[in-house]
């Protein structure tokens, strides 16, 4: 009897012995690990939006659209207007129609502005999670992008967008947002939207550089991110931004 | 060892190699490049999966403990060996189909960011790009209030234009609605940026009919002549007209001026001139329309007195445009004949005119 | 309110995605009966044993189907096994879908052998067809047969969690989507579970009141009276956990209740309080009460059980309509709503969207042709007593 029991111990112990060594051979890490890129300093690009200078002439939109050839009906930057009456209702709007010009509406209200919105190109941003064939991503220098040759167009990363930046391009079926005009850029160019805006209301820099504008914006101004309760943490910092936006 | 205990360490095998699997794929799912190979984690699952299939039918037919019928597996071999032959061909191609690069940098293929990088040529060149060949357009441009507009806003891209100067030129739409698309008094627009509700813009300036373009009187390059550029100006306090913030609500805004936030206006400092300028026949135009103040900052701005004579004839200049009971108009080029024919074209008005506006500036 | 984002005019999920998750949910569902039988030893399910996994294999061939119609690349669907992104939920399908399937044939091949090898003793085209099935390997006995029930019962039994997770995983996928304040909850993997073996046992008792009106067989009572049952059980569960899901969020009055009030008050009305719940879930509820605590007779038990199945079909297409509509018809601005009608002729229209759905049933009638789905004895006579030839069924 001790010696069955004996057995049964010894054999559990086995078990047990064997167990582990297999988990331990298990968790080799046999793949390789990837490396992000070391060596060289890089930017890391961010993008701030002075809401109280935006004056809704929508020149960042048709600068997009003729710099980047974005589908009709379709828009990877946009304007947005806030009008709020005296009784604490809200109307909002955006030229997208009649060629991006606003024309008046409520003039009775007490306050009112412009918003411009912009893909926020989230550091944690849910459309590269959600996106079943690693078509998007995120470069080092912080600009989230779509590669055109692996997008299956499925979808999925524009209902994830918590901003509505994503839509899929009806001309090639996949997937296409603001690039921060990735090939400008790339050559030390602005993004065209923000070469046009003749209000400074765009400002786009390295928020790695210290002594850049936005990092000096961001330092002296208030400002907000959209929607932070998603946890995208969004590097788009809107100054002035009021609680309206959404 | 017995079945039993077999079958309990193939299970608990199974299970951390379950675990590990978890393990590695939550480690792959960070954003980061994937740590672990497809074939590993695929190959693990597996494992996993036989090996608990294996544990739980020991210990089962442990268990049950009576001497079992024989069961003869000789018919699975073809097809489970046809499985694994297909999942082996099919993993390989898998790993060979993988482009390259993919996973160097993260979950995604290395070369993507090139093509990005290289997905279209740069259309907007920039107002620099322009001024190596457009300097007097450019330094016009440069001093007066549109110098932060570029000039592709109004003529498009220039990158057709500067591969091909003469086969490809830029236009532009010269009509009223090109300028009122970002001077068209809205609602939204902030009060001291400078627009128009085009009817009452006409009867100040004295235009009588609707259609007539804003080019007729204003340069797009040089819209309110200015003498020298707005960053040169000098510094002055923040001061506000009322339409700034008062877009409309005029009426509400009334009942309480005591309530009234404290606010720079140019008879707090000017007060002489600013009442003596209100007997004058410039009565009705605000300090502000000649004396152009620009906000530079959340603490001052730039004020800039306008003297070129082309600014005094936006309004005073004779045209077919002119309504009746408008401002006084003259043709600039007579009126020095007339009167002084040794001033150039461009004296300024305000040596002989300035009792017009108002008197001879005062201190305080 | 009346502002939707730009990008959002165009609702990106369409009539196909509602049309998917439907099919792997009676996917899921006919599996599930498939196993109470070969796994739980139900044996008043033995009629429609066979029937429910052949049906659960060819819907699960279609599946697909919807899916590339709507991909925007569809020639580069591979990719999902190629470099799958394991932080997508979507990226499991191609393994998940890949494996379920594997596992399905695998079953199907073993349950049917018998049959498979006595259709290949014939002549022509079908018996060549058969052997080659069988990798030319027809040889059987009561200790092949033995290795066949213990490979079956491990594969329906480890089919059942695939099944869960092959459905589940839609459910995730809307559930984990923090964006849409109508599709973010943590219920929706479960509701998509259970509503979707609601929707396939439903659907095999529509098809087996099909099959037995077309080919003048009698139905099995017992059978359909436990099927009724079963879905009366899931059923009472699916709606309890919709309703949860709908009364919580409306009881908390977080911010987002405001706009989504709104959506089931001005988009939703129709299609959700009244088609999806009052009509079509508590009808069905109350006749499946009825058979099940009344016991009325087989004529009229088979009767409600057949209307209620009926409607439960429509109950759960129209639950993954107001879903993955529904969510998409409000915008992420939460101040508008926009609108969507599939089109009829359109690639992801109306009509694709019926072929689609019509498509399995024919297929498995050719199935049928070959292999028989239903062991015919039974509808010559009443159910042969379990004792009496142990053939897997």
């Amino acid at each position: 009897m001790s010696d069955e029991r004996d057995d049964g111990l010894r054999n559990r112990r086995e078990a047990l012995q064997m167990a582990g060594a297999a988990v331990g051979l298990l968790l080799l890490p046999i793949g390789r690990l990837g490396a992000e890129e070391r060596g060289g300093r890089q930017p890391y690009w961010g993008y701030a939006i002075d809401t109280t200078k935006c004056i809704g002439c929508c020149a960042c939109m048709r600068a997009c659209r003729e710099e980047n050839d974005v589908a009709e009906g379709y828009f990877r930057t946009w304007i947005e207007r806030y009008q709020i009456k005296a009784d604490g209702s809200v109307t909002v709007d955006a030229a997208t129609t009649d060629d991006f010009v606003f024309s008046e509406r409520d003039p009775d209200s007490v306050k009112a502005y412009f918003v411009p919105k912009i893909c926020n190109h989230c550091e944690k941003s849910v459309c590269n999670q959600v996106c079943p064939v690693g078509a998007a991503y995120r470069t080092s220098d912080g600009v989230v992008l779509v590669d055109t040759k692996r997008c299956i167009g499925c979808g999925y990363c524009v209902q994830a967008c918590p901003y509505g930046s994503r839509f899929i391009d009806p001309r090639t079926h996949m997937a296409d947002k603001c690039t921060l005009c990735y090939h400008r850029i790339t050559k030390g160019q602005l993004p065209a939207c923000v070469q046009a805006c003749p209000k400074g209301a765009r400002i786009f820099g390295d928020l790695s550089d210290p002594k850049s504008e936005i990092s000096t914006i961001l330092k002296q101004r208030r400002y907000r991110l959209l929607k932070p309760e998603m946890g995208t943490h969004p590097k788009c910092y809107y100054v002035g931004l009021d609680r309206e936006v959404i | 060892m017995s079945t039993r205990s077999r079958g309990w360490a193939a299970i608990a095998t199974g299970l951390c190699a379950l675990l590990a699997l978890a393990a590695m794929a939550y480690r792959d799912s960070r954003d980061v490049a994937p740590a672990f190979s497809m074939a590993v984690l695929v190959v693990v699952g597996l494992a996993a999966v036989a090996l608990l299939a294996v544990g739980v039918s020991l210990v089962a037919s442990a268990r049950e403990g009576r001497p079992q019928e024989p069961a003869s597996y000789r018919h699975t071999l073809r097809p489970f060996g046809v499985l694994g032959a297909l999942f082996v061909v099919a993993f390989t191609a898998r790993g060979l189909a993988v482009p390259e690069g993919f996973g160097r940098d993260g979950p995604y293929r290395a070369g993507a960011r090139d093509d990005a990088a290289q997905a279209r040529k740069p259309r907007y060149q920039g107002a620099a790009a322009c001024l190596e060949c457009h300097a007097p357009e450019n330094q016009e441009t440069g001093k007066d209030v549109h110098h932060t507009v570029q000039c592709e806003t109004c003529h498009g891209p220039g990158d057709a234009h500067i591969a091909a100067p003469k086969e490809q030129h830029l236009t532009v739409d010269a009509g009223a609605d090109a300028c009122l698309v970002c001077h068209r008094k809205l609602t939204a627009r902030p009060g001291p940026f400078p627009q128009i509700h085009p009817p009452d813009h006409f009867r100040l300036v004295g235009v009588k009919e609707s259609g007539v373009a804003c080019t007729r009187c204003h340069d797009p390059h040089q819209p309110i002549f200015l003498t020298k550029p707005v960053a040169e100006a000098r510094l002055h306090p923040l001061v506000h007209r009322c339409r700034d913030c008062h877009v409309n609500r005029t009426d509400e805004t009334l009942e309480r001026p005591a309530a009234h936030p404290a606010i720079f206006q140019c008879g707090t400092c000017h007060a002489a001139v600013a009442a003596d300028a209100k007997g004058r026949r410039h009565a009705d135009v605000a300090c502000t329309t000649c004396h152009l103040f620009i906000r530079e900052s959340d603490f001052a701005g730039r004020i800039v007195r306008n003297t070129d004579p082309r600014f005094c004839l936006l309004c005073h200049r004779a045209a077919d445009f002119r309504r009746e009971g408008g401002p006084a108009t003259i043709d600039w080029d007579e009126h020095r004949k007339t009167y002084d024919d040794t001033l150039p074209a461009t004296a300024p008005c305000t040596p002989c005119h300035l009792d017009t506006v108002h008197a001879e500036r005062s201190p305080g | 309110m009346d502002f939707v984002f730009p990008n959002e005019a165009h609702v990106t999920w369409s009539a196909m995605i509602v049309l998917y998750p439907f099919i792997t949910g009676l996917v899921a569902g006919a599996f599930i009966v498939s196993s109470l039988y070969h796994v739980f030893g139900r044996q008043e399910l033995a009629p429609v044993a066979r029937f429910s996994l052949a049906s659960a294999f060819i819907f699960l061939l279609f599946a697909p189907l919807p899916l590339l119609i709507h991909l925007g690349q569809p020639q580069r669907a591979l990719n999902i096994l190629v470099t799958p992104n394991f932080s997508s939920a979507m990226a499991g399908f191609g393994y998940i879908y890949t494996a379920y399937l594997v596992v399905v044939a695998l079953e199907i091949w073993f349950v049917m052998r018998g049959d498979f090898i006595a259709r290949a003793r014939g002549g022509g085209w079908v018996a060549m067809f058969c052997r080659a099935v069988l990798f030319f390997d027809l040889h059987e006995d009561d200790a092949t047969r033995r290795a066949d029930k213990k490979i079956v019962r491990f594969l329906a039994g480890l089919g059942i969690p695939m099944a869960c997770l092959l459905h589940g995983y839609v459910g995730f996928l809307f559930g984990s989507l923090k964006a849409n304040p109508w599709w973010s909850t943590s219920l929706m993997f479960v509701i998509f579970i259970f509503s979707a073996i609601v929707s396939g046992i439903s659907v095999l008792i529509f098809h087996y009141f099909l099959v037995s009106r077309i080919n003048r067989w009698r139905v099995d009572d017992a059978c359909v009276q436990s099927l009724g049952t079963y879905l009366w059980g899931f059923m009472i569960v699916a709606v309890a956990l919709e309703l949860l899901e709908i009364l919580s969020i409306a009881y908390k009055q977080t911010e987002e209740w405001e706009v989504l009030g709104m959506l089931i008050e001005r988009k939703l009305m129709i299609s959700y309080v009244v088609l999806q719940f009052a009509v079509f879930s508590i009808v069905p509820f109350l006749l499946l009460a009825i058979t099940a605590l009344f016991k009325p007779s087989a004529r009229i038990a088979n009767r409600l059980i057949l209307a209620s199945a009926t409607m439960l079909l429509v109950q759960v297409l129209l639950m993954r309509w107001n879903v993955v509509i529904g969510g998409q018809l409000l915008s992420k601005s939460m101040r508008g709503f926009t609108d969507y009608f599939p089109g009829i002729w359109e690639k992801e229209g109306l009509v694709t969207a019926a072929v689609i759905f019509t498509l399995p049933f024919a297929l498995l009638y050719v199935f049928h042709r070959i292999v028989p789905l239903f062991p015919t004895q039974e509808h010559e006579a009443p159910a042969a007593p379990p004792e009496v030839t142990p053939r897997v069924a």
